[in-house]
């Protein structure tokens, strides 16, 4: 249960990260419009569910006004019955569509010219005057104020044209009853589709039952009567752009002298009904609308959609929070599922993520189309799904970072890497510089064609850009040639080079051909071979002194034996006296243990000398080296027993095989435990342990000492005891030896000392193991 | 009649040093100083045994041995400051039949002297061997007898060590572990045996090697086991 809901969790905070972003980024996409809706109306009028406040309605009643005002005077009709302006009214939607909404409609309409079409202003009536104006501009006065109403024309053919127009507008939109008209002039009705609704016009003018909305224009001034309410039509009295009524009765805004006879009554339906008007005679096939209706329905769905629009924002801002709560778990979800894709090749994940993506916009584009009404919703949608797919590519690439990334090229590449460590350096760089070649080359060739693609976008003649190109591209390649054969050339010379350092690592000192004076390594090369020779030079110093150095020991250590041979025999031959008194005696036994002592330095010196230079001759076989350490302690048994001391040992029973001299060995450990039993604190205890790791074994003798140890003193190094005062026996080679002895076998010598606690560790690499790898 | 000695070395001293130890012994001591001086007191007066230094003036211990072998079958014992192996092996293959390095001890040439000398003289009875007798340098050993002889002398050596002999002398130069040692000696499973065999070998060193602390027969091959070294 309570791992079922870990796992629903940690899905459940995946989700809700995917789902309040797609649902912030298509919010995000649709801000422009529904902002842009926002903007246009305002709150006030969106939320107020009425669309006579729209700024629409507004716009759409002063045209009317205005056309009125026109028919009334006799001058041309402006505004087209259904569609007009700016703002298109067509059913489905409130932006955008108009043009293509409206081709369906007229699809026939030869004589509505596609270019209007585009221009997104859509006119539907056929008869378009030449003289097609904006009165309101034209009626402008030279002094900058505003004139309204229409100019009727001197001209008896233009008169009968304005005539014929008027009419025509009439007749197309008096049967739409959602608006209710009376048009005056000096008291005669001229036109009106109010009979029997309702409708009275002139100085009391009320509307039927149904319209809300009453609009009155007596020859000076416009009243606006709203649900039984005047509305302030003029505010200040002063027009300025953007003022909500496009009327005349401003103060600079005043209708001309013919205007002011006129009388219009506009009622507008509180609820509009659909109407539409067919026309199927005439060369095109069009229908009509009644506008006032789809303004209430466009109203409506603005609303809808804004409020979908803040209702989708806000829902992705409170999912943020369990997405946010759940991050950890999302985190979770999504390193687990990154690290099981990142299964696949890096680029087959990469590819999959592009189609994938491409894949849900164009589903999205396609389930828009369809269901216009909820497009933000399906773009929430398929903006979930494609922050899904980013946030899963992006943790299974972050999931093996580098070198651990599963990547078809990295592999070949990795490939091409351990192939090419096997090369040499010489090959290694030739294949490289071969591969940038072959990189290079294909380069041009994109460039190439990208340079002929270029001069066609910009118009410029194949016959000079195709061979300019292939010149260019010719050109590129030959460089690159050349550079490629240069960089050959120092590759060999670098494979030169190495080997010399190779062959002088190897020791081979004779004199190597440098290389030749004009390729680009040959003072790197004359410097190695000064340095070689400088190796050269000192190495055969080095031997020479250090043969030197054995002879003297050598010769030295003979001419002390003869004079020393005296001594001890003498001394012997004393020591044989027996009728010597006690004194004389004790006398003799210092001349002797000294004497011996000397002894046993001079040959000490010799070997340890010998061990030093590296002419120890050593026997290297395969021995047991927990046998010698026995063999010593047996060997030994008896001084062991003679000291104060315990000697403990933890000896593996099984053999431990390594490759040394035994010989030489054996005077290691014996001088190691002589040490101890000579140097340890009375009645301590030494430890000797032999331990097998890995591929070694070291064998660490422990002891307490006597005499406190200094701290910063390498006992290994010849004559140095724990004591400065050398005052007991022993001839401070012992470790020394040791550590010669030691290494001369091919084993590690380490000293470590801890207070008075003194250890010393021979480490040997195991028999058929190969000793520690050299780098 | 004592027997003769020839004591050859530049250095006085240590001549009359190896002189008295020798005459207490109660051998008779001749005195040279060099090469030639050892070759002219050869010509003109029996010699048993001589002891002779390399680095001589006039002519060297090498040259003088290389002389004496040409025409004389007696011991030679080279005395020399040179302790290196090669100078070991040199004197040895051109005609020594032993080499002490100084500074010597004193009861090791003494040892050594007598050693050479009684296989010298009792040349006629090594020869009249038995099959059963396995001869190894200074060494015999009958089977038969379960007798050691070294110098021609009986060794009296315990039970135990008479087989541990036994078992070296009739496998010279094998290297035995002290396992197999014990388990054939013993007929025991092996229980600590390192330590036991150890101090056998080192009571039958005391016994049959001129110096028990640098053996020449019973050898340990460290970290491998003990052999009886072939000679």
């Amino acid at each position: 249960m309570d791992t079922k809901w870990k796992k629903s969790k940690t899905a459940a905070g995946a989700a809700a990260f995917c789902l309040s972003w797609g649902l912030l980024l298509a919010v995000l996409a649709a801000a422009p419009g529904n902002l842009s809706i926002l903007k246009e109306e305002g709150l006030a009028a969106l939320t107020a569910q009425d669309y006579q406040k729209t700024r629409q309605f507004r716009e759409w009643i002063s045209g009317r006004l205005e056309n009125y005002l026109s028919m009334a005077t006799g001058g041309p009709v402006n505004q087209t019955v259904w569609y007009g302006g700016s703002q298109a009214f067509y059913p489905g939607g409130y932006l955008g569509y108009a043009a293509e909404v409206t081709a369906v409609y007229a699809e026939e309409a030869t004589s509505v010219s596609t270019e209007i079409y585009e221009d997104e202003t859509v006119v539907v009536e056929e008869e378009t005057p030449a003289a097609y104006g904006h009165s309101g501009e034209e009626g402008q006065t030279p002094e900058g104020i505003y004139q309204y109403g229409g100019q009727p024309s001197a001209d008896p053919d233009t008169a009968a044209l304005y005539r014929r127009q008027a009419e025509q507008f009439h007749a197309d939109s008096k049967e739409d009853k959602n608006l209710l008209y009376i048009i005056e002039y000096d008291g005669e009705t001229v036109y009106t589709n109010a009979e029997g609704a309702g409708l009275t016009g002139g100085s009391s003018p009320s509307a039927p039952e149904g319209y809300n909305f009453l609009l009155t224009f007596d020859g000076e001034k416009v009243k606006i009567i709203k649900d039984g309410k005047e509305t302030d039509v003029y505010g200040d009295g002063y027009y300025e752009e953007g003022d909500d009524w496009y009327v005349p009765g401003y103060r600079n805004f005043t209708a001309d002298e013919r205007a002011s006879r006129a009388r219009i009554t506009l009622a507008a339906a509180r609820t509009p009904l659909l109407y539409i008007k067919a026309n199927y005679s005439g060369d095109g096939f069009t229908q009509s609308y009644s506008p006032l209706y789809w303004m209430a329905q466009n109203l409506a769905m603005a609303r809808r959609q804004l409020a979908g629009w803040m209702g989708y924002g806000a829902a992705g801002l409170a999912l943020l929070l369990p997405a946010f709560l759940l991050g950890r778990q999302r985190r979770q979800w999504f390193d687990k599922a990154g690290a099981a894709i990142s299964r696949l090749w890096l680029e087959a994940r990469l590819i999959l993520a592009c189609l994938a993506l491409a894949a849900l916009f164009s589903a999205c584009m396609a389930a828009v189309t369809i269901f216009p009404g909820h497009r933000t919703a399906l773009w929430a949608a398929g903006l979930a799904l494609a922050v899904f797919l980013i946030r899963l590519t992006v943790s299974s690439l972050c999931h093996g970072r580098g070198a651990g990334q599963n990547s078809l090229t990295a592999r070949l590449w990795r490939l091409f890497q351990t192939r090419q460590l096997k090369l040499t350096a010489e090959k290694q760089t030739l294949r490289r510089y071969a591969l940038l070649l072959v990189l290079q080359l294909l380069q041009a060739g994109v460039l190439a064609a990208g340079l002929i693609d270029l001069a066609s976008l910009l118009y410029l003649s194949d016959m000079f850009w195709l061979p300019a190109a292939l010149f260019l591209a010719a050109a590129m390649a030959a460089l690159t040639i050349r550079a490629a054969v240069k960089s050959r050339k120092n590759a060999v010379s670098l494979d030169r080079l190495t080997s010399q350092i190779a062959a002088i690592r190897t020791g081979e000192l004779e004199n190597l051909p440098a290389l030749p004076p004009g390729s680009p390594l040959a003072e790197a090369s004359e410097n190695l071979n000064a340095i070689r020779e400088g190796l050269h030079t000192a190495l055969e110093e080095q031997m020479k002194s250090e043969r030197m150095k054995v002879e003297l020991v050598s010769n030295v250590s003979h001419d002390i034996k003869t004079p020393l041979t005296s001594i001890i025999s003498y001394v012997d031959l004393l020591n044989q006296e027996k009728d010597l008194p006690d004194y004389i005696q004790d006398y003799i036994r210092i001349l002797d243990s000294k004497s011996q002592r000397l002894k046993a330095m001079v040959q000490d010196v010799f070997e340890i000398s010998k061990a030093a230079s590296g002419q120890l001759p050593v026997e290297i076989k395969e021995i047991d080296l927990a046998k010698l350490l026995r063999q010593t302690l047996a060997d030994m048994g008896e001084a062991i027993e003679a000291s104060s001391l315990l000697l403990k040992t933890a000896l593996p029973e099984e053999p431990v095989k390594i490759q040394a001299d035994g010989q030489r060995l054996y005077r290691v450990f014996q001088n190691l435990i002589q040490n101890a039993l000579q140097y340890s604190l009375e009645g301590s205890r030494i430890y000797l342990s032999l331990t097998v790791k890995e591929n070694t074994a070291a064998a660490v003798i422990k002891n307490i000492s006597r005499s406190e140890l200094p701290a910063d003193i390498d006992f290994t190094e010849r004559f140095t005891r724990g004591d400065n005062s050398r005052t007991d026996g022993g001839s401070g080679l012992g470790l020394s030896i040791a550590r010669s002895f030691t290494e001369a076998c091919g084993g590690t010598f380490q000293v470590h000392t801890d207070a008075d606690l003194f250890a010393v560790t021979v480490i040997f690499p195991l028999s058929g193991q190969k000793s520690a790898p050299k780098e | 009649m004592s027997q003769c000695i020839l004591v050859a070395d530049d250095d006085r001293e240590i001549v009359k040093a190896i002189a008295i130890l020798l005459e207490k012994e109660g051998y008779r001591v001749l005195k040279a100083y060099n090469g030639l001086q050892a070759l002219d007191l050869l010509a003109s007066q029996t010699v048993h045994l001589i002891i002779i230094d390399v680095m001589m003036p006039k002519m060297d211990g090498l040259s003088a041995i290389m002389r004496i072998r040409q025409q004389k079958n007696l011991p030679i014992i080279v005395l020399s400051a040179k302790s290196e192996e090669t100078d070991k092996v040199l004197g040895l293959s051109i005609g020594a039949d032993d080499y002490v390095t100084k500074p010597y001890n004193a009861q090791e040439l003494t040892a050594r002297v007598r050693s050479h000398l009684r296989r010298y003289t009792s040349l006629g009875d090594i020869h009249a061997q038995s099959s059963h007798e396995i001869r190894n340098g200074r060494l015999c050993w009958n089977s038969d007898a379960h007798t050691l002889y070294a110098d021609g002398e009986p060794v009296r050596l315990t039970a135990t060590e008479t087989r541990i002999i036994d078992l070296l002398m009739r496998n010279l130069g094998r290297i035995f572990p002290a396992e197999e040692i014990y388990r054939r000696v013993w007929g025991e499973e092996p229980y600590a045996p390192e330590n036991t065999v150890m101090v056998h070998i080192r009571r039958i060193r005391e016994k049959i090697e001129l110096n028990p602390k640098e053996p020449e027969y019973l050898k340990v091959v460290w970290g491998i086991g003990y052999k009886m070294e072939k000679k």
